[in-house]
């Protein structure tokens, strides 16, 4: 079995979404000032669908995942917007409704989960807690039987439940978290940087575990990360935060190929590849202080294409083919995004011929991309 | 011509637990050297666990080896003289994953930059020590008039580590040990720290020791490269090389699990199998046999030497066994010719 195999499916016509988000607005409450980390954030989740949210830390997706699960807590609230999963409003329950329908409709492997799982009980407990609050009519044997099930649906010998997590490893903790999540046999599950503290064999072990429960199980699953291969690999659908707002989302193979939103365009050409050693392309300047955001386009700050109007301006969303949608003036102009990289593209080679020949092999790292 | 930093035939051994001490070769008969004249980028690339921050502990003398001899040019770290040591601690810097863990929150981050200058007396007054600051500074691609007189919890991850990285540029050393130093920010912030660290190296002919989980940057800034596991170099040479045409299954695996950031790369086409301990760091045979896919009898019996695969590159398996043996401590040479 391969990772990657993402069984990219096409969302059959009249599909509803299992997971809606219109317009999701959340505020923090600081004592410098409110702050909008999640800024009229709307997409759909079709079954079985993998979509990633990336963006540098600070961007908010944290906040998303929290407010899916209407796990918000003062200072902090949700103003706006609304939450549906199937037909369900998260958004509009009361205290105990969302309490029994969270890890019922939605799981979560929430950030640091791993280094999060109390020290001082057994694995066995831990998964148990979560099915008896939810499902309080399980038998003792059912509890016990449900126990050895998740455990095996994320691939964990049985003997793993009567361990501490002290006794696991990083990969076997972080499969425990995935076991919570899925214990209730949720439609969704958000894994918040599941793999972030792992070591690469053992992260690409754990996401062709996501990836078969995914499958087989038909959970619709949102990846929160900041590594774009690891999106590039992993997710059908993408979708790029950048300071709350959504900068740009679509078909994963379709922003990797023409992205259409400058943000999303470094982002790919910040990592390296195979054929460009030694090349860095690190992007200029830094995430603006939510407290203190540009006027206009928030990435004006850092944008290289910047215009006029990106100063005066915010961007609209601007939706293209097969779901594809960018907030960026440039989708406005002629060309769009892909005229002005070509356009840089031919004048770099122009001024540096020699440019065009190098790449593969070059010892050293040349300098391509504006540093700041 | 002596060498400026040389570990010869080091190994480190823990024991831990009282009643039954479990014994951990953290680090396995590793040989390197660090030239002068001949200023390189090391990539050390390993899961966690496989000794690199005790190859790296080993290299600043924070720790001294179980076996084998750490020398600064050419004499035996144990019988550096005060002055020496001395020499020592400018010559060699370190750049850590937690760049702040070891500063004081509530200073401003001029604090890191001033307390060397005052310590190894780099400037003769207030006015050339903000000079040189800024400059440092500018180096790694900060604006000084950003960063001075702030405090670290308003700067982002990135450009706190790129504030360590200058402070390593006001001492001129002559080795940077980078230990894990862009595992904590995001991947999009990694090309900044990594370029000014080869900024670094070019400017003032630093050696960097880029340790590391990461083999994409390692490929990306380095031009040799080591990979190790459970101790033991398992492949060596230019990065390249190994990257492109890994010859160790171990290297193979792990080039095969990295998730590359192009939709048309397949990733993980071979399998991982799981370790089931029959090769612990103790073992005389290889420490990849308990998940090799092409396990010998004879890998579980003695370890294989390296073979010199080509000019360029060694790889420590029987399956490379039709090329020319190279003893442990020549890993050098092939390294020296990348
Ligand atoms: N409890 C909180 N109180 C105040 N601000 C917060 C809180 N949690 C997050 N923030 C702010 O909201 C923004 C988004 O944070 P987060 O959702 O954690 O981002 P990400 O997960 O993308 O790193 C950040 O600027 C962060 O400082
Ligand atoms: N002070 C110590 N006491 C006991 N064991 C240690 C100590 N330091 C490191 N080890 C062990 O040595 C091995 C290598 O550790 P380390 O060099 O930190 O690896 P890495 O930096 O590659 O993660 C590990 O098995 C670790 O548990
Ligand atoms: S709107 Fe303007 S500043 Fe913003 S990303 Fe587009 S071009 Fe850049
Ligand atoms: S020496 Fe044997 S066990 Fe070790 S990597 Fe080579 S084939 Fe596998
Ligand atoms: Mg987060
Ligand atoms: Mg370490």
């Amino acid at each position: 079995m391969s990772a990657g195999s993402t069984g990219r499916s096409g969302v059959a016509s009249g599909t509803k979404p299992v997971l809606s988000v219109e317009d999701l607005c959340v505020d923090y409450y600081t004592d410098a000032g409110r702050v909008r980390a999640c800024d009229h954030v709307t997409f759909n989740l079709y079954p079985g669908q993998r979509l990633g949210l990336v963006g540098e830390s600070g961007s908010g997706k944290s906040t998303i995942a929290l407010a899916l699960m209407r796990m918000i807590k003062p200072p902090g609230r949700i103003s706006g917007g609304r939450v549906m999963v199937g037909d369900d409003n998260l958004t509009t329950m009361s205290d105990d409704e969302i309490r029994s329908a969270r890890m019922r409709l939605i799981g979560m492997v929430p950030q640091a989960a791993m280094s999060a799982l109390n020290p001082v009980i057994r694995i066995r407990a831990q998964i148990q807690d979560v099915l008896q609050v939810h499902e309080p009519n399980l038998t003792y044997s059912q509890v016990q039987a449900r126990i050895i099930e998740v455990l095996e649906a994320v691939e964990l010998r049985q003997e793993v439940a009567n361990l501490y997590p002290h006794e696991l490893s990083g990969g076997m903790k972080q499969r425990v978290c995935i076991a919570i999540a899925v214990a209730l046999r949720p439609k969704v599950i958000i894994a918040d940087e599941p793999t972030s503290a792992l070591d690469v064999i053992v992260q690409r072990q754990v996401m062709e575990t996501i990836g078969r429960l995914q499958r087989e199980m038909n959970i619709a699953v949102v990846l929160i990360g900041h590594d774009m291969g690891l999106m590039a690999q992993f997710v059908d659908h993408l979708a790029v935060m950048y300071a709350g707002k959504l900068a740009e989302i679509g078909p994963t193979p379709t922003l990797f190929a023409k992205p259409n939103h400058p943000y999303t365009h470094m982002l790919i050409s910040s990592l390296p590849t195979l054929g460009q050693k030694g090349v860095f392309r690190g992007i200029p300047g830094i995430t603006p202080s939510l407290l203190a955001l540009p006027t206009g386009c928030y990435f004006r700050t850092r944008c290289p294409y910047v215009m006029d109007v990106c100063s005066s301006q915010a961007p609209t969303q601007v939706a293209f083919d097969g779901g594809h949608v960018a907030s960026c003036h440039l989708s406005s102009i002629p060309g769009g995004l892909t005229g002005r990289v070509e356009a840089e593209r031919d004048a770099e080679a122009k001024l540096d011929p020699a440019n065009a020949e190098k790449g593969a092999g070059e010892a050293g790292p040349n300098r391509t991309g504006g540093f700041s | 011509m002596t060498a400026l930093l040389e570990l010869r035939n080091c190994s480190k051994v823990y024991k831990s637990g009282f009643f039954s001490p479990k014994v951990t070769v953290a680090l396995d008969d590793f040989s390197l050297t660090i030239d002068e004249a001949n200023p390189t980028i090391t990539a050390v690339v390993g899961e966690s666990g496989s000794g690199k921050s005790t190859l790296g502990s080993l290299l600043m003398g924070f720790i001294g080896p179980s076996s084998g001899q750490v020398f600064y040019r050419g004499k035996d770290m144990t019988t550096l003289s005060g002055a020496e040591r001395w020499q020592f601690r400018q010559d060699v810097q370190a750049i850590f994953q937690d760049p702040f863990a070891a500063y004081n929150p509530f200073y401003t981050v001029d604090h890191v930059l001033t307390v060397p200058i005052r310590k190894f007396g780099l400037a003769r007054n207030k006015e050339e020590a903000r000079e040189k600051m800024g400059e440092a500074l500018r180096k790694v691609g900060l604006r000084p008039e950003e960063i001075l007189g702030r405090y670290p919890h308003q700067l982002s991850g990135g450009q706190r580590q790129r504030i360590i990285v200058a402070r390593a540029m006001l001492l001129k050393p002559k080795i940077i040990v980078a230990d894990e130093p862009v595992s904590m920010v995001d991947a999009s912030l990694r090309a900044t720290i990594l370029e000014s660290i080869y900024t670094l190296h070019k400017e003032l002919g630093v050696s960097v020791l880029y340790i590391t989980h990461d083999l994409t940057t390692a490929y990306h800034v380095s031009n040799q490269i080591v990979v190790l596991y459970k101790g033991s170099v398992m492949e060596g040479g230019e990065v390249s090389n190994v990257v492109k045409q890994p010859q160790h299954p171990y290297t193979r695996l792990l080039i095969d699990s990295i998730p590359w950031p192009d939709v048309s790369l397949q990733w993980g086409k071979e399998p991982v199998i799981k370790d089931d301990g029959s090769s612990p760091t103790t073992t005389t045979g290889c420490k990849f046999a308990s998940r090799c896919p092409h396990v010998m009898p004879k890998c579980r019996e003695v370890a294989p030497t390296f073979f010199e695969v080509n000019s360029q590159q060694a790889s420590a398996c029987y399956l490379s066994e039709s090329s020319p043996a190279l003893a442990k401590s020549d890993l050098q040479r092939v390294l020296n010719k990348a």
